[in-house]
C-alpha cells in the first residue's frame, strides 16, 4: 500500500517535471524566435554565427540546462571569463580604436604598442633588422600623432612614457621585429578569437547577454524581494537594465559627427559606423562659436629687470612648470586686486569689471609726412550680408595678408617705379598649368604616382587606373543641400577608379582634413589623396596693390592677367579671382605711421579675451581695457614719468595652453522656422527631440569651425536608471543591510 | 609653505609612526597604538594641507596629475584606516592580538610613505585643466574613486597580514579567522566606493564624451578591478571562501588596481586612451 503510494507520488512528480520540462523547452523556443525575429529585423550587428550559438545557449539555459545555467556559480564563472577577456583584450591595441585602413597599418600600432611597453620596461628587442617602409613610414606617423597630443616632451617623458627622440630607435627596432612577432600563430590565434575587436566580438558580448539573462532568471526574479534584500535586488535589477540598455543602444541607437562652420546649417549628420548621412528630421545652425582660454591677469613690478613686460610675455604661469615672474591673479568678475608699489609706495586699487572674448586691437594707420604706404581695405565675404566685412589696413611694412581659409592672398607693395610691379611680385606662373591640383597615389615600396588633376584626363598607376571626372569647389555633406559657393571651400575630386581586382567605382576626395576618412581605397597597401592647389589652380588668387610713392598715382595688378596697370582709388572695388569675395578700398595712404586701438568685436568670431578694469590709483579714477595675448594689450599703471616705477599689467599669453573651453551657439529649425536655440559647451550637451548635440571638436586653426557628436538613444534612461540602481543597490547592501542583520542577531539573542 | 615642503613634512611624519607601531608590537602596548592613532589624525591633517596648498597653487581641485593622485591616495589610506577605526574594525582585529593591530598601523604608514614618496618623484608639474574634466562630476569621480582603492589598498594590507600569520604558523585559527573577517569587513567599506567611482566616470563620460561606456583601456581596467572584487564577494558568499584563497584573491584585486592607476600607462591598449594624465 505504502510502496504503491510511493509509487504513485514518484510517477506524478515525473509527470509533473515533465511537463514542467516542455514548458521550458516552449518557453526556449519561442525566446529563440523572438532572438532570430530581432537578428532579422536590425541586422547585421551579430554575426549570425553569433546570433545562432547564442540562441542555442539561450535555448539550453531556458530548457534543458536552466538550473545550471542561472546559478550563482555560473554568474562568476561569466563574471571570471570576462575578466580574462577583458584582460588580454587591453594587452593588444583595440581595431576600433584607432580606425587603421588597414592590416598592415593595425600591426604597426600594435608593435608600435608593444614597443612602447618594450622601452618603458627599458627591454627595448635587440634586433636592428631593414625596417619594412611601409612600417617605417607609418610608425612616423604614429610618432608624430600621439606625440603631439602629448605636447610638452619633459611631461610626456615623465608621466606617459610617450616615446621621446632618443627612445624612437629602440621602438623602431622592435617594430622592425614585428613582422615576426605580429605574423605568428599567437596573432593568428588573438586575431581569429577576436582579441583585436574584443568589444564588437559577438563571443564577448554574448557574454554579457548571458551574465544579464542569469542575474535575471537567477537573481532578480527568483528573489522574493523584502527591505532588507532591498539593495540585492536593486544591484542586479540595476545590472540588468544596463545590459538591456546597452543592447537596445546597438541596435536602435544612432551616433555621429557633425562638423559645422560658423552659419552653416544641416540636417544631416554623418554617422561612423557604418559611415553614412542620417536626417534628423530638422536642421541645426551654428550661429557662433568661441573659444575660451585660462586667462591670469600677469602683474609685474616694474624697473626691476628691465623692460618688464616682455619677459612676463616669455612665460606663462603654469606651462612647463614655469612659475610667474612676479605675481597672477585668476580672472574673476568683481575681484579687488591691491596694489603697493615697493619703489615709491604708491597704492593702486583694481577691480574686474567685465571679461569679453572677441576683443582685437586693431592695427590703424594715420598720416604722415613719412613713412610707408598703407592702404585700407574692406574684405567682404561672397555671400556674406550687406554691412558684413572684415576691416583692413595693409601696408608696405607689413605687406601679406593670407585669408584665413587659404583661399587667396593679398600683397602690398611699396614701389617708385610702375615697371616693378610685374617683375619678381608676381613669380614664374603655376607649374601645373591648368590643373586644379595634383592626386597622389602612394605604394609604400612600389612607388608614387603624382598626377595633375585635370577633368577628363586619364592616369595609370601599377595595377590601378583613374579618370578624374568631376572637380567639386565646396563639397558638402548632405544631398539636399547643394553647395551655394563656387569658391573652394572644401574642394573635393570625383574620380572613377579601377584597382587590382579588376573592381571599379567612383571615389570622392576631399581636401578638408576633417573628412580625410573618405579618402580610403578599399585595396590594401593603396593610399591617395587629392592635394588641391588654391594657388595654381584655373581661378588663381592673388590680388596685388602696388603703392607707387608719395604723390604719384597707385596701381593694382590681378594675378589672372599678368599685369594692367589699374590705378587705385578709394572706392575702388575688386574681385578676388577665385570668386572667394571682393576688396573695396576705402584709403590710401602714400605715407603713414602706425597706431593701434582696442575695439571689442562681442558680436564677432571669438579673437582675444578682454578684460576691463577699474583702476584707483594716485593719479585718479579711470576704467581700462587689458587685451590678452599681446604686448600692445599691456596696462602701465605709471605715477608720472619715472619709468622704474609702477607695474605693468598684462593678460598671461595663453597660445601653449590648452583652451578652457568651446562654446557653440546653436539654432534648430523646422521647415526653416527657428524653433529653439541652445548654448553647449564641453560637458554641457543640449537636447532638441530627442537628439543630444555634445561639444566635441574643435580646430585651432580654423577659428569657425565646431565639431558636434550627435546621438539618438532612447536606452539612456534606462542606463541611468540602471547605473543608480546598481549604486544604491550596492550601497544598501553593503551599508544598509547589515544594521537589519545586526537587529535581527540581536533579537535572537534575547529571550 | 611651499606644497613640496609640506609633501615632504608629511614624508616624514609617517615615516616616524612606523616605528611607532612597530615598537607597539614588539611591545604589545596597546597604549601606544592609540596614540600612534592619534598621530594618524595629524596626518591625516598635514596630508589635507598639502593637498589644500597645492589645490591654491593651481587653482582648480587637485586631483588631475599623477602626483595630485598620489597624495590624493596618501590621505585616502589615512582616511580609509581612521574610518575604520571608528566605525569599530579596530575593535574586531584587537581581538586578533595587539601585534596583529600594530602591524596593520605599521602596514598602512608604510604605504602611505611608499605613496608618498612616489608621489614626490612624479613631477610636480601644473597644467589647467582641460575642457573635458571641467565638470562638476571631476571632484566626486576622483574623490569617491581614490577613498575606494585606498580601502581596498588596506583590505590588501590585511590580506598580507594574514597570509603572513598563517604561513608564520604563530596565530591560532581565532586570530586568522578574526583577520579574514576583519579583511571582508573593509572590502565591504571601499567596495561601494569603488563602484560609485565607475558609475559617476560613467555618467560624466555621457555628459563630455556623448558615451557612457567607451571600452577605453582604463575603463576596462577599472571594469575588471570591479569584477574581481564581484567574484570575491560572490565566491565567499556561495562557496564559503575564506582564509587563504580568499586573501590571495584579494591581492589580485589590489593588484589589479596597482594597474589601473599605476601601471595604466604601460599597457599597450593603453596609447588610444583618453584617461592619461
Amino acid at each position: 500500500m505504502s510502496t504503491d503510494s510511493t509509487q504513485t507520488a514518484t510517477r506524478s512528480e515525473q509527470r509533473r517535471g515533465t511537463s514542467a520540462r516542455t514548458g521550458r523547452i516552449l518557453q526556449g523556443v519561442g525566446l529563440v524566435s523572438a532572438i532570430l525575429l530581432a537578428a532579422q529585423t536590425f541586422g547585421g550587428h551579430l554575426s549570425w554565427v553569433g546570433v545562432a550559438a547564442f540562441a542555442v545557449v539561450a535555448a539550453l539555459m531556458f530548457g534543458l540546462y536552466l538550473d545550471v545555467l542561472r546559478s550563482v556559480r555560473t554568474a562568476v564563472v561569466l563574471l571570471l571569463a570576462l575578466t580574462v577577456a577583458c584582460t588580454l583584450g587591453t594587452l593588444t591595441v583595440q581595431r576600433s580604436q584607432i580606425g587603421a585602413a588597414s592590416e598592415d597599418e593595425y600591426r604597426s600600432t600594435l608593435a608600435f604598442a608593444w614597443s612602447h611597453l618594450a622601452v618603458k620596461l627599458g627591454h627595448p628587442i635587440p634586433r636592428k633588422a631593414e625596417l619594412p617602409e611601409a612600417h617605417a613610414e607609418h610608425l612616423d606617423r604614429l610618432a608624430t600623432a600621439f606625440g603631439d597630443e602629448v605636447g610638452d616632451e619633459e611631461r610626456a617623458k615623465a608621466e606617459k612614457g610617450v616615446l621621446a627622440a632618443a627612445d624612437e630607435e629602440s621602438a623602431r627596432d622592435l617594430a622592425a621585429a614585428a613582422p615576426w612577432l605580429f605574423s605568428g600563430v599567437l596573432y593568428h590565434l588573438a586575431n581569429g578569437l577576436r582579441f583585436t575587436d574584443l568589444f564588437a566580438a559577438w563571443w564577448f558580448i554574448g557574454l554579457f547577454y548571458l551574465l544579464g539573462a542569469n542575474l535575471l532568471v537567477g537573481a532578480v526574479l527568483r528573489r522574493r524581494p523584502s527591505i532588507r534584500n532591498l539593495g540585492f535586488h536593486g544591484a542586479h535589477l540595476g545590472l540588468v537594465l544596463i545590459v538591456v540598455g546597452a543592447t537596445m543602444g546597438a541596435f536602435v541607437g544612432q551616433r555621429g559627427v557633425l562638423p559645422l562652420e560658423v552659419g552653416q546649417q544641416s540636417a544631416q549628420f554623418i554617422q561612423q559606423e557604418p559611415m553614412q548621412s542620417r536626417p534628423m528630421g530638422f536642421s541645426v545652425q551654428l550661429d557662433r562659436f568661441d573659444t575660451w582660454y585660462h586667462e591670469d591677469l600677469f602683474i609685474e613690478v616694474l624697473g626691476d629687470d628691465g623692460d618688464a613686460p616682455h619677459a612676463a610675455m616669455g612665460g606663462s604661469p603654469h606651462g612647463g612648470g614655469r612659475r610667474p615672474l612676479r605675481h597672477t591673479e585668476k580672472l574673476e568678475l568683481g575681484k579687488v586686486v591691491e596694489l603697493t608699489d615697493p619703489a615709491s609706495g604708491d597704492r593702486w586699487t583694481l577691480t574686474m569689471e567685465e571679461i569679453a572674448s572677441g576683443g582685437d586691437l586693431r592695427r590703424g594707420f594715420s598720416p604722415a609726412d613719412t613713412g610707408e604706404a598703407a592702404v585700407r581695405l574692406e574684405y567682404r565675404e561672397r555671400g556674406a550680408p550687406e554691412g558684413h566685412y572684415d576691416d583692413l589696413w595693409m601696408s608696405a611694412a607689413d605687406p601679406i595678408w593670407i585669408d584665413p581659409l587659404n583661399r587667396f592672398k593679398l600683397r602690398v607693395q611699396h614701389i617708385d617705379q610702375p615697371s616693378h610691379l610685374d617683375q619678381g611680385l608676381l613669380g614664374t606662373g603655376c607649374p601645373g598649368g591648368d590643373t586644379a591640383g595634383s592626386f597622389v597615389l602612394e605604394r609604400p615600396g612600389s612607388g608614387t604616382l603624382i598626377a595633375p588633376v585635370v577633368p577628363g584626363a586619364e592616369a595609370e598607376f601599377d595595377d590601378i587606373w583613374i579618370r578624374f571626372d568631376e572637380v567639386i569647389a565646396d563639397f558638402r555633406v548632405g544631398a539636399e543641400d547643394p553647395s551655394p559657393l563656387d569658391f573652394p571651400r572644401n574642394p573635393a575630386l570625383r574620380a572613377r577608379i579601377r584597382g587590382p581586382d579588376g573592381h571599379e567605382g567612383d571615389f570622392l576626395f576631399f581636401t578638408d582634413p576633417r573628412l580625410q576618412g573618405f579618402a580610403t581605397l578599399p585595396w590594401d597597401g593603396f593610399e591617395a589623396t587629392f592635394e588641391y592647389d588654391y594657388w595654381c589652380s584655373p581661378t588663381p588668387a592673388r590680388i596685388l596693390l602696388g603703392v607707387l610713392g608719395p604723390g604719384n598715382a597707385v596701381a593694382a595688378v590681378d594675378a589672372v592677367d599678368a599685369d594692367p596697370l589699374v590705378p587705385l582709388a578709394e572706392g575702388m572695388r575688386m574681385d578676388i579671382p577665385s570668386g572667394a569675395g571682393s576688396v573695396s578700398i576705402t584709403e590710401i595712404l602714400t605715407a603713414a605711421e602706425a597706431r593701434t586701438e582696442l575695439v571689442l568685436d562681442t558680436e564677432g568670431d571669438g579673437g582675444n579675451t578682454a578684460l576691463r578694469l577699474h583702476v584707483h590709483g594716485p593719479t585718479g579714477s579711470e576704467q581700462r581695457w587689458l587685451l590678452s595675448n599681446t604686448e600692445d594689450g599691456a596696462l602701465m599703471l605709471r605715477n608720472g614719468d619715472d619709468a622704474t616705477t609702477g607695474f605693468a599689467l598684462l593678460l598671461a599669453d595663453n597660445t601653449d595652453r590648452p583652451p578652457r573651453d568651446w562654446r557653440s551657439h546653436l539654432s534648430f529649425l523646422d521647415e526653416g522656422q527657428v524653433t529653439g536655440d541652445d548654448v553647449i559647451e564641453v560637458n554641457q550637451p543640449a537636447i532638441f527631440q530627442g537628439y543630444r548635440f555634445f561639444q566635441s571638436d574643435a580646430d585651432p586653426r580654423r577659428p569657425d569651425y565646431s565639431g558636434l557628436q550627435v546621438v539618438y538613444d532612447r536606452s539612456w534612461p534606462l542606463v541611468q536608471a540602471g547605473l543608480w540602481l546598481l549604486l544604491l543597490g550596492i550601497s544598501w547592501c553593503f551599508y544598509v543591510q547589515p544594521l537589519f542583520d545586526r537587529r535581527r542577531r540581536g533579537e535572537g539573542a534575547t529571550p | 609653505m611651499t606644497t613640496t615642503a609640506l609633501h615632504q613634512v608629511c614624508l616624514l611624519w609617517f615615516g616616524v609612526l612606523v616605528p611607532v607601531y612597530l615598537f607597539a608590537a614588539w611591545r604589545r602596548a596597546l597604549v601606544m597604538v592609540w596614540s600612534a592613532n592619534v598621530g594618524m589624525v595629524v596626518g591625516l591633517l598635514l596630508v589635507g594641507a598639502t593637498i589644500w596648498r597645492r589645490g591654491t597653487e593651481v587653482g582648480h581641485a587637485p586631483f588631475q596629475t599623477l602626483y595630485e593622485v598620489y597624495l590624493l591616495l596618501a590621505l585616502s589610506l589615512v582616511a580609509a584606516y581612521l574610518l575604520i577605526h571608528i566605525s569599530g574594525g579596530l575593535e574586531i582585529l584587537k581581538r586578533a592580538g595587539t601585534v596583529l593591530l600594530s602591524l596593520f598601523g605599521a602596514l598602512t604608514c608604510v604605504s602611505t610613505v611608499v605613496v608618498l614618496w612616489m608621489g614626490l618623484h612624479a613631477g610636480d608639474f601644473q597644467t589647467d585643466l582641460p575642457p573635458a574634466l571641467q565638470s562638476p562630476w571631476f571632484v566626486p569621480h576622483v574623490v569617491v574613486y581614490l577613498f575606494g582603492y585606498g580601502s581596498l589598498g588596506l583590505a590588501m594590507a590585511s590580506a598580507v597580514l594574514y597570509l603572513a600569520g598563517d604561513h608564520s604558523g604563530k596565530l591560532s585559527g581565532e586570530a586568522l579567522r578574526t583577520v579574514d573577517q576583519f579583511t571582508h569587513r573593509i572590502i565591504g567599506m571601499g567596495f561601494p566606493f569603488l563602484t560609485a567611482g565607475l558609475i559617476f566616470g560613467s555618467l560624466w563620460a555621457y555628459e563630455a564624451w556623448a558615451n557612457y561606456w567607451a571600452w577605453d583601456s582604463k575603463e576596462v581596467w577599472s571594469l575588471i578591478s570591479w569584477f574581481i572584487y564581484l567574484i570575491y564577494m560572490h565566491l565567499r558568499l556561495i562557496r564559503g571562501w575564506r582564509g587563504r584563497p580568499a586573501a590571495w584573491l584579494v591581492i589580485v584585486g589590489g593588484a589589479a588596481i596597482a594597474i589601473t592607476l599605476l601601471l595604466f600607462g604601460y599597457l599597450p591598449a593603453s596609447i588610444t586612451s583618453v584617461h592619461k594624465y
